[in-house]
């Protein structure tokens, strides 16, 4: 009897010291991330525009990433943009190293961490086929900044442009329109943000 | 009479050594705290530097940690907006000056990082930010010759400590030399190594 309750008690506080391992930021963020669309499910279509990594991390359980995110086309303000697919996006580590991920029909790239565990910092190009030759590239857009530890491009690209934020990844001179613009309907609604119209952090 | 003069020059020599210098005397001012306007000038190579390395939206452009960089790759203040009644953010009539007049006029709405030069103003809060996180080490810095890499802004990129960033930059390099000389400016015959800033952001 004695035995039991010490092996109760001990249980009791393994329990609560494993409770107290969560990450309360990453268990905030993935919790304030919109739900599955029931219609697409989990795949390599999900959730466009999410921050891939927060998941799909050792913390999250899905399968890891080095890198993810969704390429859109370049709109208005007042549009939901459509995701682009057939771009490459070429990522550079610090060692020289780089890798290529292709945009899917909802715009989603990722390069997984078994495939690749880049040298932080990284820079990102993004490319597209030469109308010349079809079998070329030619680049079509660059970050400015580095990438000095994230993993997810909807980390920092959030929404519209803003003093916190560059904005989704948009491919200038693209549009809804565009040849490879996902189709309404095709794809899930993509994620822009908490919300577009809630007071921006830090503003006065 | 002799020994009232010999009184009176250790007295004055004594008062002048401990001279308070004003705020807004060298690197840094030495009291963070104090109102007015900073001159920048000398530190606007140092922060180009600072921005490139260290202030991209994932590490230090973040308004979440203690030394927080603003810069035009990453984030920006808030006097660089204002946003409007419908919520769309668009550029301040003070940062317009910076921007490239072609984006201005195509469109005012909030351009996002790299369109609009980091501001005057910003860059004095990154000076605030930098002197105000360890003040009495950076006074014994900038006052008293002390090491640079005795202050957290060089021993974390040097990785003399844990950095969640890891190592930035190598000792001896152009970034180092390029901080290290601003903050050793004030010391006789000091002055910012504008070269090696220059050429530090030569490498992406």
């Amino acid at each position: 009897m004695r035995t039991t309750t010490r092996t109760c008690l001990l249980l009791l506080a393994a329990s609560a010291a494993l409770a107290g391992c969560g990450d309360p930021y990453r268990d905030r963020l993935i919790e304030n991330l919109p739900a599955e669309d029931p219609a697409f499910g989990p795949g390599e279509l999900h959730r466009p525009g999410q921050p891939c990594v927060a998941c799909h991390s050792s913390y999250g359980g899905a399968p890891e990433f080095a890198i993810g995110g969704t390429l859109f086309a370049a709109t208005k303000v007042d549009e939901v943009p459509a995701m682009l697919s057939g771009y490459t996006i070429r990522v550079h580590d610090s060692e020289g190293s780089a890798r290529d991920a292709v945009s899917n029909a909802c715009g989603n790239f990722f390069i997984r961490s078994d495939d690749w565990n880049p040298a932080f910092p990284l820079l990102v190009e993004i490319l597209a086929g030469d109308p010349a030759g079809p079998s070329a590239l030619v680049p079509v857009s660059s970050m400015g900044s580095r990438i000095a530890r994230e993993g997810s491009c909807g980390g920092c690209h959030v929404g519209r442009p803003s003093p916190i934020s560059p904005g989704i990844v948009a491919i200038p001179g693209t549009s809804n329109a565009s040849p490879n613009a996902s189709v309404v309907g095709t794809c899930p609604t993509p994620w822009l943000g908490p919300d577009p119209h809630a007071p921006v952090q830090g503003a006065k | 009479m002799k020994r009232a003069l010999s009184l009176f020059v250790i007295v004055v020599a004594t008062a002048s050594c401990l001279e308070v210098p004003s705020a807004g005397v060298g690197a840094c001012p030495v009291d963070v705290t104090a109102e007015g306007a900073l001159d920048v000038t000398p530190f606007m190579p140092v922060s180009s530097v600072l921005e490139q390395r260290c202030g991209s939206l994932d590490c230090h452009g973040s308004l979440g940690r203690p030394l927080r960089i603003y810069g035009y790759t990453g984030l920006r203040h808030a006097a660089t907006y204002t946003v409007d009644e419908s919520g769309q953010v668009r550029l301040s009539e003070e940062v317009k000056a910076y921007v490239d007049p072609v984006v201005a006029e195509a469109n005012d709405l909030y351009p996002g990082g790299g369109s609009a030069a980091t501001s005057p103003a910003e860059m004095a809060l990154n000076v605030r930010s930098i002197c105000g996180l360890q003040p009495e080490v950076m006074r014994q810095v900038v006052l008293d010759g002390v090491a640079p890499e005795k202050l957290l802004l060089l021993s974390k990129p040097l990785h003399l400590e844990r950095h969640k960033g890891w190592k930035v930059f190598e000792r001896g390099s152009l970034d180092h030399r390029c901080i290290a000389s601003w903050l050793q400016s004030t010391q006789p015959s000091g002055e910012v190594d504008e070269d090696a800033c220059k050429e530090a952001l030569a490498v992406p």
